[in-house]
């Protein structure tokens, strides 16, 4: 799972917008906010589509600098490192990968070929075997053209022990094994070593793996499969000035200050199918709160207006941003991150407990104790994922059904002990929770965490706690990166479970080996499917919200939207008005 | 300048000051303080008038008053202050300012904390001359106050005035501090207990110095002490000042020799003799100075009088008004008829052997 | 004078020793080691072991201080991840999240810290010292119960919520004032003072009110000096006394609170710092507590102890220059 940057809002924040009046009443289920886009994600078939250069965006003038406002330095800018969401989306502007995502705003959301002529050839069509041809005419910042070398030069860099920040799908794909270090260490370390499985010849890229892996176009869709230039790399300082493939560069990087990014002359708009590159440069300023942004976009001051966010508008300052004349400012929608409650099947084994669980959640309080940008959940997999159907097993309105699950649990009472990190946003949710759940007879007991070990606490297989607070987003828009990650029984270990719900049921373990050799285009709905059926025949978790982006740009900045893939306003089409 | 020939202490209308009537209150918020209460004096060019009593009963008042330095928006100031012919009660401040450090000026009891602790003391001086002659320039200023640190007495005054005060003994800090006063040859000089800090040796020391500057300036000086000692060794006249007023005033022999008010009596049984028996029979005068808000009804001295009530009931209820003792320029404000003085003075007090 | 200077430069080293041992244990019970900030998420722990190695992490403590000041005083290097980093003396060590040398981090937010505290100083030395002596020369007046309540109103609000409510109200508002950002001076003066504005309007205000009532108290003192009484019968004019006789008296013990007030603060302003979105000295810290970026802390802790340290030791020589009967030894 990727990990959303500033994903938590400031719990003390939210009173004032209750002070403020809004979300008065429980009918608005706080989700006025959001054009509610389902995703109809596909990868592209002709190849036509994975040509440059991008469609133009209407109304775009070329020139002009965005400055975005951000909280804190980006924890990584090395391609092979990166994995939160502000630095993927910070990544479109100087590394190409593979693939890419090309997205119009409303919804349609194509797997494209970037620096690939197709979004990946699977050679005998058993999903083993991939074959990736570079297009013509790519080059590095310093003009030098990137070779099928430098993409393997790239990802072999993933392997590097030390860098494990980054995603793990390849690095365990191409060595058939979850401790890919015991095979191959990169090139640091293993500098004599092949890459397992991945070999380059001129402009040919081919990817072996011993199993299928039909997801690999989107997983090369990631910045780890971005080429980098063995001559230039710096090691760890690579990581402060990457070489840019993109139609940016950095100039100029004052850690934990600014970064600032110029045109990258070497960047040829005629490969390049997803990026407008209409700005001239970009400036990242640190350490602007998301308040303080927020506040200076909505003032709107001059050397604002072409400025914008990748927080979330935090809740003081949101009832500013609802006025009309924000309306084209603000971009708001569901993130590919789902709230879940987990019920821990281990130990809660009685079907109708955890059923009544689902009846009875207020999803509508806990949105609201969150400012009201998010969506009402149901589902385990976020809007943002292709194939995405809507459906809900239990549906108790937005603010719950106690007579149903007072029914299911058939007059007894039952007490659950509840795991949550304890900061003070998990706190109040937990104390909501606690609230809406007794009305049903529910009594939960709260077991607050030290937030610096939680995962470990409830990772731990045979813990004693009934229900576990967490969530899940989707590495790129498909249910692959979700439910087998998070649902299939056979990879519960000791330790170190992502599966908090302790699930294991042979129907859906089967499910999903099925699943997972569709090719990827068609996976989608099947996924769906079997979100439907876990939910229905299991109910291992509770889907509590879809978390909600809410961000805002300035007056002067035209033609961005959120990305499904990224979850933040999409730097590729972004423009500045004259 | 124990000079045996009485002198009109209290008026004399060609003297250099004259204090007419002088009122001095100050408004507060525990009610109005009347620190001086109606007092009246001159004094001459070449004479020097002691003005003696403990803290509280208006000395120092009556000298910042002469020197104008109350704060007239929170002082009432009635009565007359006439210095050679100027009466500065409700001149302005600015004609003051010219007056001050000029025609008079002042010495303070502590030296040290009346020397500004930052600045050289030879500046300090230079600066006092220099107020007053704007068109004096820096070096003659300077030398002027080498000059005068040299009249005073002080050693190798060159590298003295380039010295802080804090690198002076007591007595030669006093000796600036005349120096600096005396810069612009004032005709009247206010010592408000000059000595006091200062320990017997140089206290005799700085009074011969300022009777011997008395000579060569000319000036008429005020000596503000609660030190007998020091009045007789150098006043002409005296007055005795109790709460605000004054009780007894006459010539220093009149005084000394012939005290009548029993405050007098008290001042001079508690302090020691300039002429040996230091610490020898000393009585401090029982009880404390009076509040000045709210002084006792009759004789403000009522309480701490031994021989309050000896004349029926007024020393309670009537204020003892200053009248002639019997000879010319000793005056007292006392209930007690002139024989019963006589008899307490020569049963009671002469024998303490204050007055020599 | 010089015999004073190498006495306190001498404590102040063994105070500055002292710190650096004492940050540097405290380093070490923090239970989490900077290899994890290094090896990332996907880290075994044999990794981890390895990594702490190559830092040196596994030597005893003592070894490890020995290393320190040896980068104090003649560089060190180390190794991040294969690369070899050379950290020139002075070396307060490497950060393994921003990939540099300490002493670079703090060279980038110092400035910033030092525009901010400078400019803040200036204003309320200036407005605080000079409002509280004319109230005290105005003692009792209107004038001065206003200026008086006025400070005490603004002694009692915080940075957090004048600063938030002046953000507010001058520049989103009305944009009447600038940003506040960090131009540095050299590059451009005007913008460098415009982004500084509103910090140095704010942290002046608070402490103007502070000082004022310091001030006021002080002349107030001083006016019923002796010396005063002196100049005056001098016959100096009134602002000749007020200003070359009781000012100047009135004004040392000021200087040593604005002294010692000088080294805390350069030592980091972390909530002015935070408040204005200013990623100064204050604000290196308090991320680096967040991300555990143990060599940033150490070092700016002990740099805050350096400015203390430094500023007492300026603040005596000073004194002993307003006042002389102050003798250093």
């Amino acid at each position: 799972m990727r990990r959303k940057f500033g994903a938590l809002p400031a719990g003390v924040l939210t009173v004032a917008l209750v002070a403020s009046g809004c979300s008065a009443t429980t009918n608005d289920n706080a989700s006025g906010d959001q054009k509610n886009t389902v995703q109809t994600g596909t990868i592209a078939t002709d190849p036509a589509e994975s040509q440059g250069p991008a469609k133009a965006v209407e109304g775009a003038t070329k020139g002009g600098v965005v400055k975005l406002l951000h909280e804190a330095e980006f924890a990584h800018l090395d391609p092979q490192k990166i994995y939160v969401s502000d630095a993927l989306s910070m990544a479109q502007a100087y590394s190409r990968s593979l693939t890419g995502f090309k997205e119009d705003g409303k919804g349609n959301l194509k797997l494209v070929g970037d620096l690939a002529t197709n979004p990946g050839e699977d050679v005998n069509g058993d999903c083993k075997t991939w074959k990736f041809t570079l297009k013509d005419g790519i080059k590095f910042e310093d003009g030098t053209p990137v070779t099928g070398q430098d993409v393997v030069y790239g990802i072999s860099r993933s392997f590097d022990p030390d860098w494990g920040d980054g995603p793990i799908y390849l690095q365990k794909w191409l060595t058939g094994n979850a401790e890919y270090g015991t095979v191959y260490n990169g090139p640091f370390k293993s500098p004599d070593k092949p890459v397992p499985g991945l070999t380059a010849e001129g402009n040919v890229i081919t990817f072996t793996f011993p199993a299928a892996q039909c997801e690999l176009p989107y997983a090369v869709s990631m910045p780890a499969a971005s080429p980098v230039p063995k001559a230039k790399d710096t090691k760890g300082d690579y990581d402060r000035k990457p070489v840019s493939t993109g139609p940016y560069k950095i100039k100029e990087h004052a850690y934990d200050q600014y970064i600032e990014f110029v045109r990258n002359e070497n960047w040829d708009p005629n490969t390049d199918p997803i990026r407008n590159g209409y700005m001239d440069g970009i400036r990242v300023e640190f350490g602007i709160t998301a308040e303080t942004a927020s506040n200076r976009i909505v003032a709107g001051a001059a050397d604002d207006q072409a400025a914008f966010v990748w927080t979330n508008v935090p809740a003081a300052v949101l009832p500013k941003t609802r006025a009309p004349e924000f309306a084209e400012q603000v971009k708001a929608g569901p993130s590919q991150y789902v709230e879940y409650m987990w019920i821990n099947t281990s130990r809660v084994t009685d079907l109708k407990v955890r059923q009544a669980l689902n009846y009875a959640v207020d999803r509508d309080a806990l949105i609201k104790l969150r400012g009201g940008v998010d969506q009402l959940g149901s589902t385990i997999t976020s809007p943002t994922v292709g194939g995405f159907q809507s459906y809900n097993a239990y549906d108790g309105g937005p603010t719950g059904n106690v007579e149903k699950a007072k029914e299911l649990l058939g007059g007894k009472t039952v007490d659950l002990t509840y795991a949550f990190p304890n900061t003070p946003v998990r706190q109040q949710a937990a104390a909501k929770m606690k609230e809406f759940y007794a009305k049903a007879g529910i009594n939960l007991v709260l077991a607050p965490l030290d937030p610096a070990t939680y995962y470990e606490s409830v990772g731990t297989k045979g813990n004693k706690y009934d229900l576990i607070r967490g969530g899940w987003g989707a590495d790129w828009p498909s249910a692959a990166t979700v439910i087998p990650e998070l649902l299939d029984g056979r990879a519960i270990r000791d330790k170190g479970n992502m599966n908090l719900a302790y699930f294991n049921s042979d129907d859906v373990n089967a499910e999903i080996d099925r699943i997972k050799g569709l090719k990827a285009g068609e996976a989608g709905a099947e996924w769906a499917k079997l979100d439907k059926m876990i939910m229905e025949k299991h109910a291992p978790l509770v889907s509590q919200y879809y978390i909600g982006n809410y961000e805002i740009h300035g007056a002067k900045i035209g033609g961005t939207f959120l990305s499904d893939n990224s979850g933040h306003m999409t730097l590729s089409s972004m423009f500045v008005k004259p | 300048m124990t000079t045996s020939t009485p002198a009109p202490a209290s008026d004399d209308p060609d003297a250099y000051l004259q204090v007419r009537d002088l009122r001095v209150q100050f408004p507060t918020e525990d009610g109005l303080v009347r620190a001086v209460d109606g007092v009246t004096f001159s004094v001459s060019r070449g004479k020097t008038l002691g003005i003696v009593g403990e803290s509280g009963s208006g000395k120092s008042v009556t000298s910042m008053s002469i020197l104008g330095l109350h704060n007239p928006a929170r002082t009432n100031i009635s009565g007359q202050i006439s210095i050679g012919g100027r009466d500065i009660v409700g001149m302005k401040e600015k004609e003051i300012q010219r007056l001050r450090g000029k025609d008079m000026a002042m010495i303070f009891q502590d030296p040290l904390s009346a020397l500004h602790p930052y600045y050289k003391v030879g500046a300090q001086i230079a600066e006092a001359y220099k107020v007053h002659h704007p068109s004096a320039s820096k070096s003659t200023a300077n030398k002027r106050a080498v000059e005068m640190l040299d009249r005073v007495g002080i050693p190798d005054p060159q590298r003295r005035a380039a010295q802080y005060p804090h690198e002076f003994s007591g007595g030669m800090r006093q000796r600036a501090m005349i120096a600096m006063a005396l810069v612009n040859d004032p005709a009247l000089l206010i010592a408000d207990e000059p000595t006091t800090a200062l320990d017997v040796t140089v206290q005799a020391q700085i009074l011969e110095l300022l009777e011997d500057l008395q000579e060569e300036f000319h000036s008429a000086i005020i000596m503000i002490t609660h030190d007998l000692g020091v009045v007789a060794q150098v006043a002409d006249d005296v007055l005795v000042m109790y709460g605000g007023r004054p009780v007894e005033t006459g010539s220093v022999e009149q005084i000394m020799k012939r005290p009548q008010h029993p405050y007098t009596w008290g001042l001079l049984a508690s302090v020691p003799s300039l002429h040996g028996d230091a610490g020898a029979d000393l009585v401090p005068i029982k009880g404390n100075p009076p509040s000045l808000i709210n002084l006792p009804t009759g004789c403000a001295f009522n309480p701490r009088c031994r021989y309050a009530g000896q004349n029926g009931n007024r020393s309670f209820s009537e204020r003892p008004e200053l009248r002639s003792a019997g000879e010319p320029g000793h005056q007292l404000a006392c209930h007690l008829s002139h024989e019963n003085r006589q008899r307490i003075y020569a049963e009671d007090i002469a024998h303490a052997g204050v007055a020599q | 004078m010089l015999r004073f200077l190498i006495k306190r430069l001498l404590l102040a080293s063994t105070t500055l020793v002292a710190i650096s041992i004492v940050t540097f244990l405290l380093f070490f019970a923090v239970p989490t080691s900077p290899a994890w900030v290094m090896c990332g998420r996907n880290c075994s722990p044999e990794r981890i072991a390895q990594v702490e190695q190559s830092l040196g992490l596994d030597q005893p403590i003592t070894a490890q201080y020995v290393d320190f000041v040896k980068g104090v005083f003649q560089g060190r290097t180390f190794d991040d991840a294969g690369t070899i980093r050379e950290c020139d003396a002075p070396c307060l060590g490497y950060s393994f999240r921003s990939k540099e040398p300490v002493t670079d981090t703090l060279e980038r937010s110092l400035p910033i810290t030092v525009s901010i505290v400078g400019g803040a100083m200036v204003v309320f030395l200036t407005v605080g010292i000079g409002l509280g002596m004319l109230a005290a020369l105005k003692k009792g007046t209107v004038f001065d119960r206003v200026s008086i309540g006025a400070s005490v109103g603004f002694a009692s609000t915080q940075t957090y919520t004048l600063g938030g409510v002046l953000l507010l109200l001058l520049v989103y508002t009305t944009g009447f004032l600038p940003n506040p950002s960090y131009t540095p001076l050299t590059e451009d003066p005007l913008a460098w003072a415009g982004g500084m504005l509103l910090p140095w309007i704010t942290l002046g205000l608070i402490n103007s009110a502070l000082y004022a009532r310091l001030a006021r108290a002080q002349m107030i003192e001083t006016l019923q000096e002796d010396f005063v009484r002196t100049a005056r019968a001098k016959g100096l004019p009134a602002g000749k006394v007020n200003r070359k006789h009781a000012l100047r008296a009135a004004i040392t013990p000021l200087v040593t609170i604005a002294g010692v007030d000088l080294g805390s603060y350069l030592g980091g302003v972390v909530i002015t710092e935070s408040v204005f979105s200013l990623n100064g000295i204050g604000r290196e810290a308090a991320q680096a507590v967040a991300d555990l970026d143990l060599p940033i802390v150490m070092a700016t802790v002990l740099l805050a102890a350096f400015f203390i340290v430094a500023m007492n030791i300026i603040v005596d020589v000073l004194y002993a220059v307003i006042d002389p009967r102050v003798r250093l030894g």
